[in-house]
């Protein structure tokens, strides 16, 4: 880092910013006097700051302008259809339809603030309550199964043949429902209550449906709208593709399976061969696609993407039990029981946040009114409910209830074990969990049943409730039954001398929990007596989709340029004393936060670096911020010279339109710049090697510069080096010991293509020490592999004095 | 001033249509290229001009002005080079001109205070369309009454004044509570989008 060319700007005082929003209000309104213009003149001059303050107001004000009407959709399009009929006549070919202001965009985007869609889903969802009386649960409005539902589909060719219905299936219309051997075809709709249906393509793909689920069949695959599948595709049925509410899955020939939960997340799981996922990008960016190998997975959804491991045990098929209600039926081992009698309470097994006593009755959880603080039962051990099914059973009352209290209650699973502790509405309710919650609704008398999930600290729950229930009543005793299998939740309420009077719910929830504590949430307001609190876990379910197809995966079919391990000869470059500083080969589930930073858009993509995601557009804009892998650590060449190895594989476009480029950089700073031409998109200082196949100047193809100052960039050196169009996969070694930068490059599948960029006079050495950073540009991802940082000590460097 | 884009390309339209001699039509891939820079530039180019015009209207009309002439202009643009950059050089020309014949909400800012700003809406940093899915996120946790007052105020060609009529407050007052959630959203806006670069940073 070099702090002395940044300096730490002057803090705008609050008072100022608050003055200054105010004016440029009343200035975006029309409202401003002329004694408030000048004043409005006098702070945009006082400085940067402030004017940057302006700047990001101006920037909201413009963008809830541009949101705000459709015309600028009929806009686009009424110009794009007008210039199509230009561009046929001059025999040229109009851009495709992804630019970011796309009318697709813009609608997606109007979907996603739903402003129109909220009335109408609700008024047609019927059974859905909306949330408004609860502040610190959201609606889940876009892309429910019931909307999507609605959609009329034309019903035509034959794809596929029912080849098995198991025992329990029940179908949500019995009036649609298929036997064996009956015909699927294109927009056939395959709503599942519960259990499995398998199918078999024309092309010989096999598809295990698992209920709940919701799956509307195509020629080319089907769409899951909610639930979940397996697949299993053969050579002749590649290309094979599901899509889901937010994004499709294609198959490259493999056993994969996808599951769409209640909540707006998808996720897919690869058990051979090879995926490519597409998660929407819902404001009209470009569509990344995600290589996935073997034993990986990728959950999405519109506000998250997370690589992950494959785990056959989100797929179980055989869902007989779901829904069970009551204690006795329940399966699995008893592993927690508590209540009843005050010595019988194991404190070694739960922990109280909030007032909690125990009597010779059960538990007593005291909400004091107007401290919106819920109390908690919370178990002292963990139960991962991926490692077998949960179910927590409890009896509860409400002793007293005046006419307008709203009483609650919920279990919590996969939850943390500490309160979410920010100033949020939602501050009282756990950091992370699942969620099911019985209460009044406001304004009614009805009582409701909720789920919903809490992904992070800092979000609010995500969630959805139901009527059909009498809302809780003073004295009355409720059974209260959660079970959780890590995907599929039911909730049922019943009363404890009526049984009759009962009503259960499910859901699904893709939200993996940091942490799998159980928990009790009391009322806040008031008191809740809990008894009969029983923790039961069952052994893993047994049946899972992935083993119910083994097909053989043709050898190499998975085989990426990436993961054939050649050895880096540039290794020859090192001399045997230098030492191993850094190595990895991203082979973990996460990029090693110990040893590396990020900057832009990089992840960990098939046990290799993505700089920057996919496109197959020419489009490489060098003034989007570039991403970066960075070293945590700093070094400094001129005390040990560096050798930094590694490979990449360019994306095939990379000698379209502007071209790809690859760089590493040393002695260089971990923030964006501000210095000149495309160099704001670039990190503010360093010593940058940078390949770049496509520089329309021969010379510049290797080249090194260095960027001493957030405002300067000075040439060092370059040269041409004759590529292979078709190879894109390269071994490097950058050289640096602080004075002279040499970077090598050697073409992966002909070694004979080798070329050597170095600065004959050696840098100016302003800079002396910094990070170690790669660099790819935006629109033209490079996959980075295999790095390996030796560091070789300086042979004058003395002794260290014991 | 949403709607005012429908506006603007209608009239590109007819000054291509009006294109009559051969020699003058601009290739089709030129076309395609410029529709392509234009819309992916629209909501940056808005921003810009409303950094130097911030009363709406006005820069709606500057805006409408200035793609005409980006369009006229476009032959001088060189493929490959920064589009933005280019268009702001012509947008900000247009927004001058604009404030020598219009009166006072046009000459709202000193030149020297434009100046500044005109360089500094320039830089990277601050990108409405990059922003545009967290905006929607804050949107959508508004309350229902401050979400339908800021969509009415943003609908095209609304009137604050007329607005504050209808909602039975004084303009002021309207735009102060306007201010408010405009800030509601700012923050938001912000917090969300670094949350979204530490995640992807993790």
């Amino acid at each position: 880092m070099n702090s002395s060319d940044n300096p730490i700007p002057n803090e705008p005082r609050a008072t100022e910013v608050d003055e200054l929003c105010s004016l440029v209000a009343s200035a975006c309104d029309n409202v401003l006097t002329e004694a408030q213009r000048v004043r409005l003149n006098e702070l945009l001059r006082q400085g940067i700051e402030l004017r940057t303050v302006y700047l990001r107001y101006i920037a909201l004000h413009s963008s809830l302008t541009t949101t705000a009407g459709g015309q600028a959709v009929q806009g686009v399009e009424l110009f794009r259809n007008r210039l199509a009929i230009l561009a046929k006549e001059t025999g040229s070919r109009l851009p495709p339809a992804r630019i970011p202001f796309s009318s697709a965009s813009l609608l997606s985007w109007a979907a996603l603030v739903g402003f129109a869609l909220l009335p109408a889903a609700i008024y047609c969802l019927g059974f859905w309550e909306t949330q408004r009386d609860n502040p610190a649960v959201e609606l889940v409005e876009r892309n429910h199964p019931e909307q999507l539902a609605n959609r009329a589909v034309p019903q035509t060719a034959q794809v596929a043949r029912v080849q098995r219905v198991s025992a329990n299936v029940v179908w949500l219309d019995p009036n649609e429902s298929f036997t064996v051997q009956s015909s699927i075809r294109t927009g056939s709709k395959l709503r599942l209550v519960q259990g499995e249906i398998e199918l078999v393509y024309e092309t010989g793909v096999k598809l295990l449906l698992i209920g709940p689920a919701d799956f509307v069949s195509q020629e080319w695959g089907g769409e899951l709208r909610r639930g979940g599948l397996m697949a299993s595709v053969p050579v002749a049925g590649q290309g094979f593709t599901i899509e889901t509410p937010n994004g499709k899955v294609v198959d490259l020939g493999t056993q994969f399976g996808v599951v769409v939960d209640d909540f707006g997340v998808s996720e897919v799981s690869v058990f051979a061969g090879k995926v490519e996922a597409f998660p929407t990008q819902p404001t009209g960016a470009n569509q990344r696609k995600f290589e996935l190998l073997q034993g990986r997975a990728l959950q999405w959804s519109n506000e998250m993407l997370k690589p992950l491991e494959a785990d056959p045990r989100r797929l179980p098929f055989s869902l007989a039990s779901f829904s069970q209600t009551g204690s006795d039926k329940l399966p699995g081992e008893t592993l927690l029981q508590s209540g009843l009698r005050r010595d019988l309470v194991d404190f070694n097994q739960w922990k109280f946040l909030g007032d909690i006593v125990t009597t010779a009755t059960g538990f007593v959880l005291e909400g004091q009114r107007g401290q919106a603080r819920q109390p908690y039962l919370v178990s002292s051990r963990e139960f991962n409910p991926t490692n077998g099914p949960v179910t927590v059973v409890c009896d509860i009352r409400f002793p007293q209830l005046a006419p307008h209290d709203q009483p609650s209650f919920a279990i919590l699973t996969r939850s943390a074990d500490e309160r979410t502790a920010m100033e949020r509405p939602w501050k009282n309710t756990l950091a992370t969990c699942v969620r099911c919650n019985f209460r009044t609704a406001k304004d009614t008398f009805d009582g409701l049943l909720e789920t919903a999930t809490k992904y992070e600290r800092d979000r609010e729950l995500t969630g959805i409730s139901w009527r059909g229930f009498r809302r809780p009543e003073a004295g009355t005793a409720y059974r209260l039954v959660m079970r959780d299998d890590g995907v599929n939740v039911s909730f049922t309420v019943s009363q404890v001398d009526n049984p009759a009077v009962s009503k259960t719910v499910t859901c699904r929830s893709l939200f993996r929990g940091y942490q799998n504590h159980i928990a009790l949430e009391g009322w806040d307001e008031g008191v809740t007596i809990v008894d009969h609190v029983q923790v039961f876990q069952a052994a893993p379910v047994e049946n899972l989709a992935s083993d119910f197809y083994r097909l053989p995966v043709a050898e190499g079919s998975h085989a990426s340029a990436t993961s054939s391990k050649q050895a880096n000869n540039l290794i020859d470059l090192v001399p045997s004393s230098a030492a191993l500083a850094v190595k990895d080969h991203f082979d973990q589930e996460e990029v090693d936060p110990a040893l590396w930073a990020t900057l832009g858009d990089v992840v960990l993509d098939a046990g290799a670096i993505s700089l920057g995601f996919p496109s197959k557009s020419g489009h490489i804009d060098t003034f989007h911020p570039r991403p970066y892998l960075l070293t945590r650590r700093q070094f400094t060449p001129a005390d040990g010279k560096l050798y930094v190895l590694g490979r990449i594989e360019f994306d095939e476009n990379f000698l379209q339109g502007y071209g790809g480029s690859f760089a590493v950089l040393t002695r260089c700073d971990d923030q964006y710049g501000v210095g000149p031409e495309w160099a704001v998109s670039a990190l503010r200082t360093g010593v940058r090697s940078n390949f770049w196949p496509a520089a329309p100047h021969q010379n510049h193809i290797l080249e090194i510069h260095e960027k001493a100052t957030p405002n300067s960039l000075a040439f060092l050196a370059g040269t041409g080096l004759e590529i292979n169009p078709e190879s894109r996969s390269y071994f490097f070694c950058l050289e640096d010991d602080g004075q002279r930068t040499a970077l090598t490059l050697q073409d992966a599948t002909d070694r004979s293509i080798r070329q050597t960029v170095q600065n004959a006079k050696g840098s100016p050495a302003l800079l002396r020490s910094g990070f170690i950073g790669f660099e790819s540009c935006w629109g033209s991802r490079v996959l980075l592999d295999d790095i390996e940082i030796y560091v070789q000590p300086r042979s004058d460097e003395l002794p260290e004095a014991k | 001033m949403s709607g005012r884009l429908g506006l603007d390309l209608e009239r590109i339209i007819t000054v291509i249509d009006r294109s009559a001699r051969p020699d003058e039509i601009k290739t089709g891939d030129r076309v395609a290229e410029f529709v392509e820079l234009y819309s992916r530039y629209y909501p940056r180019l808005q921003f810009f001009l409303m950094a130097l015009l911030p009363t709406a209207n006005d820069a709606a009309d500057v805006l409408q002005e200035t793609s005409l002439v980006l369009w006229e202009k476009f032959d001088t643009y060189q493929s490959g080079t920064n589009f933005y950059a280019w268009s702001c050089t012509i947008a900000r020309l247009q927004a001058m001109k604009y404030r020598d014949r219009v009166g006072r909400s046009a000459k709202l800012l000193d030149e020297a205070v434009l100046e500044m700003l005109s360089e500094e809406a320039l830089g990277d940093e601050i990108d409405p369309t990059a922003s545009l899915e967290a905006l929607a996120y804050c949107l959508d946790r508004l309350s229902e009454r401050n979400r339908e007052l800021i969509m009415r105020r943003y609908q095209p060609n609304a009137s604050v004044q007329e607005l504050a009529a209808e909602t039975g407050r004084s303009a002021n007052a309207l735009s102060k509570l306007l201010g408010k959630i405009r800030r509601l959203l700012l923050e938001c806006v912000e917090r969300k989008v670094s949350r979204q670069n530490a995640r992807i940073g993790d």
